[in-house]
C-alpha cells in the first residue's frame, strides 16, 4: 500500500465506521442526536474540539519531529559523500605487508599514502554485478596550504584530485549552484567554504599548495566527496604530480543507479568485493548506507528524549481530554436524565454519546495531526542546526509531509479521545433519573462499591511488590507500593479512621515513597521510565494530599486574602467553589503541576549538568588547545622543541604540554562474559599523565588519590585508566550515551574498583597485551579516550614505537589563550600541526546541549498550553453550571467586576495551587536526582535554575490569567434576570 | 395613600425579535406604597416574574419609566443600580438560590459585604437576622444540610439583613411544603408588620392573600388591582395556604 494512501485509509476508517452505524435503524437516531448535538452549539463544538486537538498534537508533534530529523540528519550525514555511495580504499600502510612499490615511485612512495593503480580499478570494476554502477577513481590526500595574503595556512588541508569529467565530484557553491569544473586547469583549485574562511581566500586569491602556486577559481560549499568541510578540490593528473604518485589513485568510488535503501550490511560492496578486497587488502566501505545508519541512530536517540519525556505531557492531554468529555457530559445531564426516563437503555445511552465522541475525535484529531505537524517541524529545524557537525554545512530541510506518520498520530489520536469517550459515555450513562430530572446532585455511591475497589487495588498492589522484590526490580516494587499505600489510605476510613488522617498519611506515604533513592527498591533499568512513574505518582499524592486538606486551604486563603480591599464578598465564594469540585479542580491541578514538574526537573538537571561546560578546563583535563600531526609521511615533530625553536611563539606563554598516541583496537575485559569491542587506545606520554586534571572517581585499592592513580600508571606500563563512559549508568541517558565496551563488576556506585580488573588489548599483529584497570574518569571526561595507558603501555600493544601524535597545550595565562593559539598556528604550521582552541568547541557544545534541553523542555510546555486550556475548559463550565448563582449574586448587589474577580480569583486559585504543587515537588525530588548524576558525573553541581523557574511560572502565570480572564468576562457578562430563569 | 415608593409607569418589554418575538409586558403601570405589601397575582406566563425584574431593575424596559425611591432606575448606569440594589433591596426567590458552598451564615451576611460593611459588623448582623428567622442554631450548615423551609428562611434572612426599603419576592413558597409556607408567611407578615415594603409574585390565591393588595395579571397587563386592606389584621388564615 502506499503511503498516500495509509493515510487516506486512515482518515477514511473513523468515518466509514460512523457512516456505517448510521445505516443501521437504530444507530441511525443515535448519529441524529449525536450529530445535532454537536451542530447545536458550534462555538462549544469548536472549544470542545481545539481543547481535543491540543492532545492529539502531542503525539503528533513528536512523530513530525521524528520524521522531519531523520531527514535532516540523512541529508547531513551524505552531504560530504557527493554522488558517491560506496568506496574501496587500500588500508594504511602501516597495517599491511607492502605491495611491489613502483620504480618511479622511489623513497616517498615507501613512506607515503597506499594507493590502487589501473589494474586494481579496473579488477574492481569486473567484480562488480550491480547494473549500472558508476566507478570514479579519486586521489585524496593532505597537503600543507599557505595563502601568503593573509599569512594563515593549514598544515593538512584534504586536496580531492578528480578527473575534470567525474560524476563523484558534484560541487555545488553557497546559493546551490553547480559549479562547474570542465575548464579546471593545472594551476586552478578550487576550495570549500570552510576553506576559504580558515585561510581568508576567495576566488581570484593565490595559494602555495604544497611547492606550486595555484589560483582559487571557485569556492564551493558541498558536493567533494570523502572530504571533511575544510577541502579542496584540483584536477587528479596535478594532485598525483604533487604527491609524486604518477597513474595512482587511493580511492575507488560507486555510485548506484538505485536510491540506497538498504541496510549497511547488505550494500553490494560486501557481496560482490568482499573477496578481492579481501585478497588485495583493501577496505570496501557501504559510506551511504553507513550514513544512513548513523543518521537513524542519533535520530532515534533524540525523538526517543522527547517522547519520553514528552510523555507527562501527553498525561496532561489525555487528562483535558477527559475534562472536556466530562463537562460534555455534565452539560447534558438533565438530556440524559429525560432519555432515560422515557425508556432508553442505559448501553444505548452510552453508545450515543461514544458515537458523538467518535465525531469529535476525528475532528479534533484531524486538526491536532496538522498542528502538530507544523509545532514538530519548527522544533525540528531549530533542533537540526544545533545537534549536527557544527563544522558541517547546516543541513537542508525539506520537511516532507511523512504520510505514514501522519495517519499513525492521528490514528493514536482517533483512538485516544474516543477510548476516552466511551469510558466517560459509560460513566455517564449511568444516571439517577430523578436526579438528573430535578438538575439536583446524584445521591453517593454504593458503600459495597466504595470497599471492592480499594480491596482489589491493595491486592494488585501487594501481588505487584512481591513481583518486584521477587525480581529485584524497583519500578515494579514502587508502583506496588504506591497502589498499597493509595489503597490503604482510600479504604481505611471504613474501617473508622478519620478520612482526613487516612487520605493524608496514603498521600504522604506515597511522596515519601518516590523521594526515596529508587535504588533501595532493586534494578532501576532505565532511569527515564523511574522518572516518569515517579512524576505520575509524586502529582496524584501531592493532589491528593491537597484536595484531602481543602478546608484547611481553604480558611487560610481566606484569612490571607479577604482583607484585601474589593475580595471580602469574593474571596470566600471563589475558594469555596475553586476546593468544592474536588475531581475537576484536582485533575487540573494535576495537569499543570505535571507539567510544572517535569520541566522544573528537567531545568535542575540542565543547571547542574551546564554547570560542568562553565569552565570548559573541568572537561578538557586542564587544557586549552588541541594539536594533531596531520602529515602523511615523516615522523612526528617533539612539539616542546619546535616551540622552543620557534621564533613565532614565546614558551614562557605556553603552560603544561602533554602528548599521545593513539590507535583503534579490540579490547574485552577478562573474566566477563561480553565480547571484544572496538575502543581507542591512548598511549600518553608523561607530560600528559602528570599535567592532566581529570579526576579519578573510582581507584583500584591501595590508590588514595587521582595523583597517585596517574604517577602509577606512568610508572606501570600495563595498567590502564578508562573513561567513565566504559560504565554503565542511568545518567546517561541525561547526559549521552556509553562506549561499546561496558565493564562487567563495576557500578558507579562502588567505593573502589575490583583489584583485579583487567582488558585484553588484541595488537595489529594478533598478539594480546593484558592491562590492569586502576581507575575511571567520569564522563564529563570528553577528551580522553576509551583506555588511557603509557606510551611505553601502547608500545607493548602496537610492537612500535608510540611517539605522541597529538597534544594538548595549557596557556600560562588563561586570559591569553587566544594569542597562545594563533602563535602555537604559525610555530606548528610547517610541521603538519593543526592547532585547535577547545574553549569555543566546548562553549559550543554547551550550548547545543542548552539549545536541545530549552527545546525539550519548549516541547514539554505544550503539557502547559494544554493545562491553561484545561483552565479554560473548566472555567466555561463553571459559569454555564453556576449561571443561576451568577444571577442571585447579580441581583443581591454584586457588581459586574465582582463577578469577574470572583471567576478569576477561582482560577488563579487552581493555577497557584497547580504551580506551587509542581514547583514544590520539583524543589523535593531535585536533590536526590541530582545526587544521582553526580555518581558519575562529579562535576554537576545542585543550582537552582532560576531562569527555567521564573519562565514557567510567568508562562503558566500569564497563560492561565489570560484564559480566567476571557472566561471570566464571559460570566461577568451573564444578564443577572436571564440567570435567574435558567435553572441548570 | 402614604409615599410612592415604588412607580412604574406605562412600561412594555418584548423578549426575541421578529416573528419570534412576544409581549411579557403591555403598558403596565403601579404604584407602591412604602409600607406596602402587593401581591402580583395570575396564570404562568403572564408577565408576573418580569415585571418584578423590570421594576427591581434586574432587568431592562423597552419603554416606559420606573421610579424607585424617587429615581428612575433604569436612567441609572448599570453599576450605579447595582448598588442600588445591594443597599436597599431584598430579594427571595422560588428556588431560594443560597450560594451551595456558603454556609447559612455566610450566605446571609453576602449583601452587607457588597454593601461594604466591616466583616465583623457584617457577621454581628447576619446572625441576627438568622435568629429572626429562627435559625440561628444552623447558621454553620450549608444550605444542603437544611429543610426546603429552612433554606427559604435563610434566603429571607439574607433578603432582610441589611435593613433593604424594598423586599422583591419571586414565588418565594412555590417550592414549599404547606408547613413550611405557613412559616415563611408568617415570617413575611412579621416583617412587614415592622414596615417592610415587600413585592411578592405569586400564582396562589391564597398567599396572594396576605397582600394589602393584589394585582392580577394576564397577557402582560394588569388585569385587575384588590384591595385587601379592609380585611382583618391577621390576614385571610394562618392554616396552609395554596393548599
Amino acid at each position: 500500500m502506499s503511503d498516500a494512501l495509509t493515510l487516506v485509509v486512515a482518515v477514511a476508517s473513523p468515518l466509514l465506521l460512523i457512516a456505517l452505524v448510521a445505516l443501521t435503524p437504530r444507530g441511525r437516531l443515535s448519529v441524529r442526536i449525536a450529530m445535532r448535538n454537536a451542530f447545536r452549539r458550534p462555538a462549544q463544538t469548536l472549544l470542545v474540539a481545539l481543547g481535543l486537538s491540543l492532545a492529539a498534537l502531542l503525539f503528533s508533534a513528536s512523530f513530525t519531529l521524528e520524521a522531519a530529523l531523520h531527514q535532516a540528519m540523512r541529508a547531513q550525514q551524505t552531504a560530504d559523500l557527493g554522488g558517491v555511495d560506496a568506496v574501496v580504499t587500500p588500508v594504511e600502510a602501516d597495517d599491511r605487508e607492502e605491495p611491489e612499490q613502483p620504480e618511479e615511485a622511489g623513497e616517498a612512495a615507501d613512506t607515503g599514502p597506499p594507493a590502487l593503480d589501473s589494474d586494481d580499478v579496473r579488477s574492481i570494476e569486473d567484480a562488480l554485478d550491480e547494473p549500472g554502477t558508476t566507478v570514479s577513481s579519486l586521489l585524496s590526500l593532505p597537503v600543507p596550504v599557505e595563502h601568503e595574503r593573509t599569512e594563515r595556512g593549514e598544515p593538512g588541508l584534504t586536496v580531492v584530485g578528480a578527473a575534470n569529467n567525474d560524476d563523484a565530484v558534484r560541487l555545488v557553491d553557497s546559493s546551490g549552484e553547480p559549479l562547474a569544473r570542465d575548464g579546471l586547469r593545472e594551476d586552478d583549485i578550487l576550495i570549500s567554504g570552510a576553506a576559504s574562511r580558515d585561510l581568508r581566500a576567495e576566488r581570484g586569491d593565490v595559494l602555495t599548495v604544497a611547492d606550486r602556486t595555484m589560483r582559487v577559481v571557485g569556492v564551493y560549499e558541498t558536493g567533494a566527496p570523502l572530504a571533511p568541510p575544510a577541502s579542496a578540490v584540483v584536477s587528479l593528473r596535478e594532485l598525483q604530480e604533487i604527491a609524486d604518485l604518477p597513474n595512482r589513485v587511493n580511492a575507488v568510488t560507486l555510485a548506484y543507479d538505485r536510491e540506497v535503501t538498504w541496510e549497511e550490511r547488505e550494500d553490494p560492496v560486501h557481496g560482490e568485493l568482499s573477496s578481492l578486497a579481501r585478497a588485495n587488502d583493501w577496505e570496501a566501505e557501504p559510506l551511504r548506507a553507513s550514513a544512513h545508519e548513523s543518521a537513524d541512530r542519533l535520530t532515534t536517540e533524540l525523538s526517543t528524549l522527547f517522547l519520553l519525556f514528552s510523555q507527562l505531557s501527553m498525561v496532561a492531554g489525555v487528562l483535558l481530554i477527559v475534562l472536556v468529555v466530562m463537562m460534555l457530559a455534565g452539560e447534558r445531564h438533565a438530556e440524559f436524565g429525560v432519555l432515560r426516563a422515557m425508556g432508553m437503555k442505559r448501553g444505548r445511552l452510552a453508545f450515543v454519546l461514544a458515537l458523538e465522541g467518535l465525531g469529535y475525535a476525528v475532528l479534533a484529531s484531524a486538526a491536532g495531526t496538522l498542528l502538530g505537524w507544523a509545532v514538530g517541524a519548527g522544533a525540528s529545524r531549530v533542533l537540526s542546526d544545533r545537534v549536527t557537525d557544527p563544522a558541517l554545512p547546516p543541513p537542508r530541510l525539506e520537511f516532507g509531509f511523512d504520510p505514514v506518520a501522519m495517519a499513525t498520530a492521528y490514528l493514536i489520536g482517533v483512538g485516544v479521545i474516543a477510548v476516552v469517550f466511551a469510558l466517560v459515555a459509560l460513566r455517564a450513562s449511568k444516571v439517577d433519573i430523578v436526579a438528573a430530572l430535578r438538575g439536583a446532585e446524584a445521591p453517593p455511591r454504593s458503600r459495597r462499591r466504595a470497599v471492592v475497589l480499594p480491596v482489589l487495588a491493595l491486592l494488585a498492589g501487594l501481588a505487584t511488590a512481591a513481583l518486584g522484590v521477587r525480581n529485584g526490580t524497583a519500578t515494579e516494587t514502587l508502583t506496588g507500593l504506591t497502589l498499597v499505600c493509595g489503597a490503604l489510605g482510600a479504604g481505611l476510613p471504613r474501617l473508622r479512621v478519620p478520612q482526613r488522617l487516612a487520605h493524608s498519611a496514603g498521600a504522604v506515604a506515597v511522596i515519601v515513597l518516590w523521594s526515596l533513592p529508587s535504588e533501595l527498591f532493586g534494578e532501576t533499568g532505565s532511569g527515564i521510565t523511574i522518572f516518569f512513574l515517579s512524576g505520575i505518582a509524586l502529582v496524584g499524592a501531592g493532589v491528593w494530599l491537597f484536595v484531602s486538606n481543602d478546608d484547611l486551604v481553604q480558611r487560610a486563603l481566606r484569612r490571607l486574602l479577604a482583607p484585601l480591599p474589593r475580595m471580602t464578598s469574593v474571596v470566600p465564594i471563589a475558594v469555596a467553589y475553586s476546593v468544592r469540585n474536588r475531581l475537576r479542580s484536582g485533575m487540573t491541578i494535576a495537569m499543570l503541576s505535571i507539567v510544572v514538574l517535569t520541566i522544573t526537573l528537567s531545568g535542575f538537571v540542565t543547571a547542574a549538568v551546564n554547570q560542568i561546560y562553565a569552565d570548559h578546563r573541568s572537561v578538557t583535563g586542564g587544557f586549552d588547545l588541541q594539536a594533531s600531526w596531520v602529515s602523511p609521511g615523516g615522523a612526528p615533530p617533539d612539539l616542546r622543541s619546535v616551540f622552543e625553536e620557534s621564533p613565532h611563539i614565546d614558551t614562557s606563554e605556553v603552560g603544561r604540554i602533554g602528548g599521545y598516541a593513539d590507535v583503534s583496537v579490540r579490547a574485552r575485559q577478562i573474566d566477563a562474559e561480553a565480547g571484544a569491542e572496538e575502543v581507542g587506545v591512548w598511549g600518553a606520554d608523561e607530560d600528559y599523565l602528570l599535567g592532566n586534571r581529570y579526576p579519578v572517581f573510582l581507584r583500584a585499592p591501595g590508590l588514595d588519590s587521582s595523583e597517585e592513580v596517574w604517577d602509577e600508571l606512568r610508572r606501570s606500563p600495563n595498567t590502564a585508566v578508562v573513561s567513565g563512559t566504559m560504565i554503565p549508568s542511568d545518567s546517561a541517558a541525561f547526559v549521552g550515551g556509553g562506549s561499546d565496551l561496558e565493564l562487567e563488576g563495576v557500578d558507579v556506585l562502588d567505593e573502589e574498583l575490583p583489584g583485579d580488573l583487567r582488558l585484553e588489548v588484541a595488537g595489529p599483529d594478533g598478539g594480546t597485551t593484558t592491562l590492569r584497570v586502576i581507575g575511571v574518569v567520569d564522563r564529563s571526561a570528553e577528551y580522553l579516550g576509551d583506555v588511557v595507558t603509557s606510551t611505553e603501555g601502547l608500545a607493548r600493544i602496537t610492537g612500535e614505537d608510540a611517539s605522541p601524535t597529538h597534544w594538548f597545550v595549557a596557556a600560562e595565562d588563561r586570559e591569553e589563550v587566544g594569542e597562545v593559539a594563533l602563535a602555537a598556528r604559525r610555530a606548528l604550521l610547517d610541521h603538519g600541526v593543526t592547532v585547535t582552541p577547545l574553549q569555543e568547541e566546548v562553549e559550543f557544545r554547551a550550548s547545543s546541549n542548552g539549545v536541545v534541553q530549552w527545546l525539550l523542555m519548549a516541547f514539554m510546555g505544550f503539557g502547559l498550553v494544554v493545562g491553561c486550556s484545561a483552565l479554560g475548559v473548566v472555567s466555561i463550565r463553571s459559569i454555564t453550571e453556576r449561571r443561576n448563582q451568577i444571577g442571585v449574586l447579580r441581583a443581591i448587589g454584586m457588581q459586574r467586576s465582582g463577578i469577574r474577580r470572583l471567576f478569576l480569583i477561582e482560577s488563579l486559585v487552581v493555577t497557584v495551587s497547580g504551580i506551587a504543587l509542581g514547583v514544590g515537588l520539583g524543589f523535593a525530588v531535585s536533590p536526590g536526582l541530582v545526587d544521582s548524576l553526580r555518581v558519575d558525573l562529579p562535576g554537576v553541581t545542585y543550582t537552582v535554575p532560576v531562569a527555567v523557574l521564573v519562565v514557567i511560572i510567568g508562562a503558566t502565570l500569564v497563560f492561565s490569567t489570560l484564559v480566567s480572564v476571557l472566561a471570566s468576562r464571559r460570566a461577568g457578562d451573564v444578564p443577572p434576570a436571564e440567570a435567574l430563569r435558567d435553572r441548570t | 395613600m402614604t409615599t410612592p415608593v415604588i412607580h412604574v409607569k406605562d412600561i412594555t418589554k418584548t423578549y426575541g425579535e421578529g416573528q419570534a418575538s412576544s409581549s411579557a409586558l403591555r403598558n403596565v403601570s403601579l404604584t407602591v406604597a412604602e409600607g406596602e405589601w402587593v401581591s402580583i397575582m395570575g396564570p404562568s406566563g403572564c408577565g408576573k416574574s418580569t415585571l418584578l425584574n423590570c421594576a427591581s431593575g434586574l432587568d431592562g424596559i423597552d419603554g416606559g419609566t420606573v421610579l424607585v425611591e424617587g429615581e428612575d432606575i433604569h436612567a441609572l448606569s448599570e453599576r450605579k443600580r447595582t448598588v442600588r440594589r445591594a443597599r436597599r433591596m431584598g430579594f427571595v426567590f422560588q428556588g431560594y438560590n443560597l450560594i451551595p458552598v456558603l454556609s447559612a451564615l455566610e450566605n446571609v451576611e453576602m449583601p452587607l459585604l457588597l454593601g461594604g460593611a466591616r466583616p465583623g459588623n457584617a457577621r454581628s448582623r447576619a446572625l441576627a437576622a438568622l435568629e429572626r428567622v429562627g435559625l440561628a442554631d444552623r447558621s454553620r450548615h450549608l444550605p444542603s444540610q437544611l429543610s426546603g423551609g429552612q433554606q427559604q428562611r435563610v434566603a429571607i434572612a439574607r433578603g432582610i439583613v441589611h435593613d433593604p426599603a424594598i423586599v422583591w419576592a419571586d414565588e418565594p413558597t412555590g417550592a414549599l411544603d404547606s408547613a413550611s409556607t405557613s412559616e415563611v408567611l408568617r415570617l413575611l407578615r412579621e416583617l412587614h408588620a415592622d414596615g417592610l415594603t415587600l413585592i411578592m409574585v405569586t400564582h396562589d390565591p391564597d398567599v396572594a392573600a396576605y397582600g394589602d393588595r393584589e394585582v392580577h395579571m394576564a397577557d402582560g397587563r394588569v388585569d385587575r388591582v384588590e384591595d385587601n386592606s379592609a380585611r382583618p389584621a391577621s390576614g385571610p388564615s394562618d392554616a396552609s395556604p395554596g393548599v
